[in-house]
């Protein structure tokens, strides 16, 4: 209880220094003031530029970067509790992989934005539905069948994406797919927000609701079974709420890989690895994270830095740093 | 209690593994299921837990069809105790044995305070109160089966299948957990083991049934199913039932030769 207050106080310091720095400096008690005039009625002692630059741009970004983050982290918890494994991340079932092929058809499609959104997020949705199907056409219903299912379909989509690269005209789409593959927050937009936090919110909330159940999951099927718990249901229901999770996050932000990895191991490390704490600490964690990688990819240097490159070179060093320290037995 | 009518079971390619096992068990009575390596032991267990269903026959628990019941309410009823092993993520003790209060628990809730009240007494029972808070992952074997029982107390079921419950455990712990299977029958569980010792068996004094390699399986008292002839045959081994003064039983021992 105490670590999950001391992350929500956290999460907010590290949303407020967000919300202070970048190309445009605020002090803290400028920001503090802004915020509350929104409730309190406070004397304007700010001029209307500020104004602009925390409500228009930067509590937008933060918003939506918590949400990724916090989306992505607890899916990747949902998938290692789920399949046993804690080296898988959301990718697992090739959800990223189908949302880039998504995304790059739209871009060469030229349909814009909102037609980038939609794309990768049928795709991420359509790559995991042709996962889940293969085991029912093998009549396997094992986990292992899953995830090879997933390495075949993320395999498949990896070409589809080689192939697109390749035809797309290497000046303008070539570029925009490449970079949307390195994932940014830089052009996300109110609209687009709101136009995915509701089932971000609806599908982390049966998520955090079921969390316990999770912790059944993680003894295997035949445990699970033997304690009543109807495993096809339970895996189904936590795959589509974690697909809905990565998928939603890819589409407004482009892949970001290691968040979901790697937070759900720091959450761990602070609790322990029972889900019904570990989630909500995993939720916040990744949020506070991302927010926290986000204003560094626009305040490094005067270009923009695309988020995964900043996510591996944090990422990585932190995830050995991880698995020395935790010791991890894995054989 | 338990009635298993006529069931039998074969592998997708058609080898059958066991056919037309019949025979029924009550509150408080211990059945030791024996038999060779790879005849069928544990997939037998594995039809009793719900965990296969077999292809022909049916079991009945409390007078009702397995095929009738929801998971939920078969798992209320019959508690399962896996061989010793080890899970990948290091819940703590109390944490690992309140997962068997899943069936009583919904999808969408987790465990209360009186889950936790039924942990600590199922520990305090067990004698394992001071494990509580260790993590399951850096206890012994033996311990690991105590706290693995605890979970199934909790489950409170009327029937408890232990898969070869003295596998992976020192000779010591062996004994002990054949005393505790003891111990649950008289608190009035149905207890269903699979075991590679015949001298288990003798321990238990309940119903014994050899599986065999043909995958038939005849049940009776320990004394009337464990003969010389029939336990040679099926551990194609010398094997020798003495009665020993100075243990005052009847012990299955090998000549050594």
């Amino acid at each position: 209880m105490l670590t999950f207050l001391i992350l929500i106080l956290v999460a907010v310091v590290v949303s407020l220094v967000s919300i202070c720095v970048g190309r445009y400096d605020m002090s803290i008690g400028d920001v503090v003031r802004i915020l509350l005039s929104k409730v309190l009625p406070l004397e304007k002692t700010w001029d209307s530029t500020m104004e602009n630059v925390v409500f228009k741009l930067r509590l937008p970004r933060i918003i939506a970067a918590f949400m990724v983050g916090s989306a992505l982290s607890i899916s990747g918890a949902t998938y290692q509790g789920m399949f046993k494994n804690p080296l898988v991340s959301p990718d697992l079932l090739g959800v990223s992989s189908g949302a880039c092929v998504g995304a790059a058809l739209a871009i060469l499609a030229h349909l814009g934005t909102i037609g980038i959104q939609i794309g990768a997020f049928l795709g991420g949705v359509l790559a995991v539905s042709i996962t889940i199907t293969i085991p029912k056409l093998m009549k396997n219903k094992s986990s292992i069948m899953l995830v090879l299912a997933g390495v075949i379909v993320g395999g498949f989509m990896s070409s589809i994406m080689g192939l697109l690269k390749y035809v797309a005209d290497p000046e303008t789409e070539l570029a925009e797919i490449t970079y949307w593959q390195l994932g940014s927050l830089a052009k996300v937009a109110k609209g687009s927000i709101i136009s995915v936090a509701p089932a971000i919110i609806i599908a982390g909330a049966i998520l955090i609701a079921m969390r316990w159940r999770l912790n059944i999951l993680s003894l295997g099927e035949n445990e699970a079974r033997s304690l009543g718990t109807n495993v096809s249901l339970t895996r189904g229901i936590a795959i589509v709420c974690s697909t809905i999770l990565t998928a939603c996050s890819v589409c407004i932000s482009g892949t970001i890989g290691w968040v979901g990895l790697v937070v759900p191991h720091l959450g761990r490390m602070l609790v322990g690895p029972d889900n019904t704490k570990m989630l909500p600490v995993t939720l916040l964690l990744g949020g506070a994270f991302l927010v926290l990688v986000d204003t560094l990819a626009r305040t490094l240097t005067g270009a923009e830095l695309p988020l995964s490159i900043l996510t591996g070179l944090i990422g990585a060093p932190f995830y050995f740093w991880l698995l020395v320290k935790q010791r991890v037995n894995i054989q | 209690m338990l009635e298993v009518k006529n069931i039998s079971y074969a592998y997708a390619n058609g080898r059958t593994i066991f056919s037309n096992i019949e025979f029924s068990l009550n509150k408080g009575e211990i059945l030791t299921i024996l038999g060779p390596n790879g005849s069928g032991k544990t997939t037998l267990l594995n039809c009793l837990a719900n965990i296969y269903l077999p292809n022909s026959g049916g079991i009945l628990i409390n007078g009702v069809s397995f095929t009738e019941l929801k998971l939920r309410e078969l798992a209320q009823m019959i508690g399962y105790v896996p061989q010793i092993h080890m899970p990948v993520y290091a819940y703590n003790v109390r944490d690992f044995v309140v997962m068997g209060r899943a069936p009583y628990i919904g999808m969408l809730a987790k465990p209360k305070k009186s889950d936790y009240d039924l942990v600590d007494d199922a520990l305090e029972m067990m004698e394992i109160t001071h494990l509580a808070d260790r993590s399951y992952t850096e206890i012994s074997g033996g311990e690991r089966q105590l706290v693995t029982i605890a979970r199934v107390i909790v489950q409170q079921p009327d029937l408890i299948l232990l898969d070869e419950p003295t596998a992976h455990l020192d000779y010591g712990n062996q004994l002990r957990t054949v005393k505790m299977i003891k111990r649950l029958a008289q608190e009035g569980y149905a207890v269903i083991m699979t075991s590679h010792m015949p001298d288990h068996a003798v321990l238990l004094e309940g119903k014994v049934g050899i599986l065999d390699r043909s995958g038939h399986m005849c049940v009776g008292p320990a004394f009337e199913i464990l003969q010389e002839d029939v336990l040679k045959e099926v551990y194609r081994a010398e094997l020798k039932l003495v009665y020993i003064d100075e243990v005052g039983r009847v012990a299955c021992v090998a000549s050594g030769d």
